[in-house]
């Protein structure tokens, strides 16, 4: 991944903890993730590009163009769509059928709540940077090959090339309408069948919640793919010592030894992970990992084959 | 042992001691804070005894003891030994700065300094005096004063200390205070009268000294055998020693060791061959680094300097008299010689200090006679020679009456068979030489029998004839030979005898007293000094010229040499002394070991202990915020890499340049170099014009350049360019010598430096232009080959192009390379060279200009009438100049070829 220059030098810890106190400084997060949408942007179209060769190559030479099959003329129907070259070998009449392409749709929603404001030192990104690459670079790909993308409950689909740059767009809107509150689970809104959906976040989330969300989602049709994204340290748990941990919602956890934790939290996340699991299995949806230490591309490839395979 | 604080009231902070126990006591280490997202996973695992309440014992016993550290250092202690009294007042600090304390300088120095810093600690003045300076004392602050002491040097003469005491009693008067001496422990010249005076003014004063005694040599006799030196020892020196002789050139002859036993005097005997001892010039007593140390020799301890003269100019060597004298003193002598056609050669001789003059046969004119008794009279000494000439008009400068004409033995009219030698008298200076049986003598000349004449005889033969007679006149000695110095009388010249003799005459001669004016009025100029460490140096800035007579050492006439280059006379700072010890007793001084233990300052230590555990708390808050293993182990690991020696590879590096594409790519592709000027106009002409003529190589040629490369000599490696390319600006700089001698080691590995003064039109007359001068005060530095116009058959011309001269922007101007060998006569070779490839080519058309052309082709600093043929002829000049650098004379052979292969066909 290269993306560099977002505005703030990287730290880690909670990135900008203002979307989450009540202080006055909200205003800055709007403009602190148009700032970093550039760079986002530009990535996400270097992820995508990256992997269109391998999966999308054949599926861009034109919509409609394809050849399917050749089926009896109908009376009736028009006489242009008589096949001559292949009605002149016999008797019968036949039509050339073209491949029905109907355009596959992609909704397309990301977590951007506090929690994913996070990186700690052995990744490189936060989880909601990663997660906007990720949607971003899925939505680009998508609208290369020829589909229709858009971001679940907030905007319409598109099928033009500078898809990320409206998605952008529209993200910013959002941000500054709800200064900056997003929830860390989709919102309810309309989908057809079977439409696709990826879901992006880190889903540390009452496993309930979560598959009541993907319930409804599957009632109304559409399967798809969720990642869960994670730091690191959410899994490995590096910590020893007298430690005070805190979380973005301001819980505190004094351990004296907090290496005495490690083992309990493994468990832990474990069931947690199974649940969610579970949860997505059930509800018809794939459901994948991805830790931020890792590379970008490994998990545009995992939830594209999370979609195609469904 | 006492503990003395410099600010006591400071410890009153150790009360705050227990409020800080309770301090630290309730402020825990705080934990470390870590964001940790899915915290909600593990909240409901919250347990109660997490957290520490109190810090733990050891690090509250830790803390507190780095508040008491500091607190203590803060006070300013230090450990005062028990002997030692803190006084009061100013501190007045006396030095002797004599030879006698040089060998332990140092340690002198750095016990004063010690002795200032405790006046300082206890804000006291200070005040410095050197015993052997002017008297001057002034009260300074202690830095001021420790300033003063650094400047102090031990002097080489041994002064009155008594000169200071009325400065000395000034200051005591005015300022009170406590009074040091930092003593030599000698009497020297009044050292019991200083002592008293000093005991009387300052009551209980301190005099410190070491525990080295002096040591000096006092004096040194050429004996027979050895060099005898004479060692004192101040009481309980050093036992034992070496006495190390120097020639006048500084290189160590030899060493003599000495061994006191239970006395204070030691005789150090060198042994060495007589030539050496002669170049003896200073003996120093090694490890005692001290003028005392040092005994200078002078011209009474060198080997003479003999006058050679007369004699018959024979044609050939071997009947001349002066080849014997010359083979037999040479070794043992410094030999001026007559020089042939020379008005007065006896006056030059003698104004050049010679101390013994060796008169071949010869008559003396009365001038001539005039100055040699002179010369005798100031102790030189004479030997002279007979001969035909002496036999036939004896003159008055004789030690014996001479009968007129001589003594033939065993000639053809004579009955008489030559004389051998009777053994000699034990009176004679000759006395412990035995003659050989062979040598003999055929004639000589007869002294007149006088009363006195047995005296006057150091040899005779056997038949009682004087064969050497010599007479004491004035201070010096007259010495006759009866016999010639060459083989026609006597075959003497050729024994071993001879030779024995002279060096016997040369041995007993004694120094010639002053040969010029100022020397005879009894004034000796200084030429050299000793300083008090006993290295011999430029003459003092204070010394004056030495009166004649004995003189002590002071401040005015330090040792050192006096004199004439020539005959110098040494003044030794302690020849004939005697040491003896200063004598305190009954007086209210207290006498202390400078080398004892002084005060010892406790601040340092204090707080360099403060610093470590304020480090081990540093590294125990980590512990305890259990980042040691993820971030203090590595820092610490770093830390102690950090202090690690550092690796061999460092050092490796060091050795070679580095290996960048600077100077990779000049190596691996030959090419063209212009040198930058500085002159940014001409550095870019010169890039255009090499540039276009690397072109035409490439495109002409079998060589393929790389891009033509800037060179500044002083910064880059030139070995990788065949050709330096240098436009002579007369504005410019002259190099360094440092590139001046790179510029030259360049031109000796093969090198070409093709020079361009760029001035051919301005060349008219006689005058040189502003270029070529630059260029001549250049080319002094680097060592250039003769110089010559090239010819128009120089190989340079027949290269490549068949050319008739390096034509640059102009067609015409001198070139200069290394002259070639004459041209053989009646030859007219095609094309002549030297042997291998001129280092330097002198240009004067401009080159690079000329070469100059943009991509197309043409021309870019078109000049004359024609100049697309003006360039075409720069670019073969060009091309000329490459392929001579290559490939030297080969072309020059090759002219050759048709007529080998035509003599090949027969």
């Amino acid at each position: 991944m290269g993306e560099a220059g977002f505005g703030l030098a990287p730290s880690s810890g909670f990135q900008p903890r203002q979307s989450v106190r009540p202080d006055a400084a909200k205003q800055h997060a709007a403009v602190d993730l148009a700032r970093r949408l550039p760079g986002l942007i530009l990535s996400a179209r270097h992820a995508a590009a990256s992997i269109a060769a391998g999966l999308h190559g054949r599926r861009r030479a034109g919509m409609g163009e394809n050849f399917w099959q050749f089926r009896p003329f109908i009376s009736g129907e028009a006489a242009q769509n008589v096949d001559w070259r292949r009605s002149g070998r016999d008797d019968r009449l036949y039509v050339r059928e073209r491949e029905w392409e109907a355009a596959q749709v992609l909704w397309l929603w990301a977590d951007l709540s506090p929690s994913m404001n996070f990186r700690s030192q052995l990744a490189q990104d936060t989880k909601a940077d990663r997660a906007l690459v990720l949607a971003l670079a899925l939505a680009d790909a998508c609208v290369r090959g020829g589909e229709r993308a858009g971001w679940l409950g907030l905007t319409p689909l598109f099928s033009s090339a500078n898809v990320i740059e409206r998605l952008a767009l529209a993200l910013v809107a959002q941000a500054r309408r709800a200064h900056d509150v997003f929830a860390d689970l989709p919102p309810p809104a309309r989908v057809r069948p079977r439409e696709k959906v990826a879901l992006i976040g880190d889903f540390l989330v009452d496993p309930h919640e979560f598959d009541a969300n993907l319930a409804r989602l599957s009632a109304q049709g559409v399967s798809g793919c969720a990642l869960m994204v994670f730091d690191p340290v959410e899994e490995t748990f590096p910590f020893a010592g007298q430690t005070e941990f805190f979380d973005d919602a301001g819980a505190k956890l004094r351990a004296g030894r907090a290496e005495d934790f490690a083992v309990i939290y493994g468990e832990k996340l474990q069931s947690h992970r199974a649940a969610l699991a579970d949860a997505a299995r059930t509800r018809g949806f794939a459901f994948a990992l991805h830790a931020t230490d890792r590379p970008a591309t490994e998990a545009l490839l995992r939830l594209r084959a999370g979609l195609e395979a469904r | 042992m006492s503990w003395v604080f410099a600010s006591p009231w400071i410890l009153l902070a150790l009360a705050g001691l227990p409020a800080l126990y309770v301090l630290l006591r309730v402020t825990p280490p705080p934990p470390k804070q870590v964001a940790f997202p899915p915290l909600r996973l593990i909240l409901d695992e919250r347990r109660d005894d997490a957290t520490p309440a109190r810090t733990p014992w050891w690090l509250l016993l830790l803390r507190m003891a780095l508040a008491a550290l500091i607190v203590l250092a803060m006070a300013g202690p230090s450990l005062v030994p028990s002997g030692a009294s803190a006084g009061r007042g100013p501190l007045l600090l006396l030095i002797d700065n004599f030879w006698t304390a040089a060998p332990d300088w140092a340690a002198r120095q750095a016990a004063a300094a010690k002795l200032l810093d405790d006046a300082a600690r206890e804000n006291r003045p200070a005040a410095v005096l050197g015993l052997a300076e002017k008297p001057f004392v002034a009260l300074e602050d202690p830095g001021a004063a420790l300033a003063r002491l650094r400047a102090l040097a031990p002097r080489p003469w041994l002064p009155s200390r008594a000169q200071n005491l009325p400065a000395i009693e000034a200051f005591l008067r005015e300022h009170g205070g406590e009074a040091a001496w930092l003593s030599d422990g000698q009497q020297n010249a009044d050292g019991r009268a200083f002592a008293e005076k000093l005991s009387a003014l300052a009551p209980g004063a301190a005099i410190l000294t070491g525990d080295r005694p002096p040591r000096a040599l006092t004096g040194a006799r050429n004996a027979s055998e050895a060099l005898e030196i004479d060692v004192l020892r101040a009481q309980n020196g050093a036992p034992e020693g070496l006495v190390r002789a120097f020639d006048a050139h500084g290189a160590a002859l030899g060493d003599a060791p000495f061994s006191f036993g239970s006395e204070d005097h030691a005789v150090a005997r060198l042994t060495l061959p007589l030539q050496l001892r002669n170049d003896v010039a200073r003996l120093a007593l090694v490890g005692e680094a001290s003028a005392g140390g040092v005994f200078l020799l002078d011209s009474g301890a060198r080997r003479r300097r003999v006058g050679l003269i007369g004699g018959a100019k024979a044609d050939q060597p071997l009947l001349s008299p002066l080849y014997y004298l010359r083979k037999a003193l040479a070794p043992y002598a410094d030999l001026r010689e007559e020089k042939p056609g020379e008005p007065d050669p006896i006056g030059r001789i003698i104004g050049e200090g010679a101390d013994v003059l060796v008169l071949a046969d010869m008559t003396l004119a009365p001038d001539a006679r005039e100055k040699l008794k002179k010369f005798l009279d100031a102790g030189g000494t004479i030997v002279r020679f007979a001969g035909p000439r002496l036999a036939s008009a004896p003159d008055d400068l004789l030690p014996v009456k001479l009968r007129r004409g001589g003594r033939t033995l065993g000639g053809a009219l004579s009955w008489d068979k030559p004389k051998t030698l009777a053994p000699f008298d034990e009176t004679s200076p000759f006395a412990s030489l035995t003659p050989p049986t062979d040598a003999n003598v055929s004639r000589q000349i007869l002294a007149e029998p006088e009363p006195g004449l047995p005296q006057k005889t150091w040899a005779r033969l056997a038949d009682g004839t004087p064969l050497v007679t010599a007479e004491p006149r004035g201070a010096g000695t007259l010495v006759l030979f009866h016999i010639a110095a060459e083989t026609s009388w006597s075959n003497l010249p050729l024994s071993g005898l001879f030779v024995d003799m002279l060096k016997k005459i040369l041995a007993r001669a004694g120094a010639v007293g002053p040969a010029n004016e100022a020397q005879a009025e009894g004034l000796l100029p200084v030429l050299k000094n000793l300083d008090g460490f006993g290295v011999l140096g430029p003459p003092s800035a204070e010394a004056r010229a030495l009166p004649k007579g004995d003189v002590t050492p002071d401040a005015e006439h330090p040792p050192g040499y006096y004199g004439a280059q020539e005959a110098p006379r040494a003044l030794n700072t302690f020849a004939d002394g005697a040491f003896k010890p200063l004598d305190i007793s009954g007086l209210n001084l207290r006498p202390q070991n400078f080398a004892a233990p002084r005060a010892v300052d406790l601040r340092g230590p204090l707080l360099l202990a403060a610093a470590l555990l304020a480090l081990a708390d540093a590294f125990a808050s980590f512990w305890m915020g259990g980042a040691w293993r993820r971030q203090a182990a590595p820092a610490a690991l770093a830390l102690l890499f950090a202090l690690a020696p550092p690796p061999a590879q460092a050092q490796q590096g060091r050795v070679g340049p580095q290996n960048s594409d600077k100077w990779f790519a000049p190596a691996l592709n030959t090419s063209l170099a212009y040198v930058v000027t500085g002159d940014a106009h001409a550095d870019r002409i010169s890039a255009q014009g090499l540039k276009s003529l690397s072109d035409t190589l490439s495109q002409r040629t079998s060589f393929n350049p790389g891009p033509p490369r800037a060179v500044d000599p002083a910064r880059d490696e030139l070995a990788f360019y065949p050709m330096l390319y240098w436009p002579v600006s007369a504005d410019a700089p002259q190099p360094s010598a440092q590139v001046a001698q790179k510029i030259a080691a360049y031109m000796k590995q093969g090198g070409l430096v093709l020079f361009d003064t760029r001035d051919a039109g301005q060349q008219y007359g006689g005058e040189s232009t502003p270029a070529q001068d630059w260029l001549k005060s250049f080319l002094q530095k680097l060592d250039p080959p003769p110089l010559a116009p090239a010819p128009k058959n120089h190989v340079i011309y027949r290269t490549f192009y068949l050319l008739d001269g390096l034509a640059g922007r102009s067609e015409n101007g001198p070139t200069y390379i290394e002259a070639l060998p004459a041209e053989t006569e009646g030859e007219k070779a095609p094309a002549r060279a030297g042997d291998g490839v001129s280092p330097l080519i002198i240009a004067s058309t401009d080159l690079a200009a000329g070469w100059a052309s943009d991509q197309w082709g043409e021309a870019l600093y078109p000049a004359g009438s024609d100049a697309i043929r003006t360039h075409e002829l720069a670019l073969r000049g060009g091309v000329n100049v490459v392929m001579y650098t290559l490939t030297g004379n080969y072309k020059a052979d090759q002219v050759h070829v048709p007529e080998l292969l035509e003599r090949l066909g027969q």
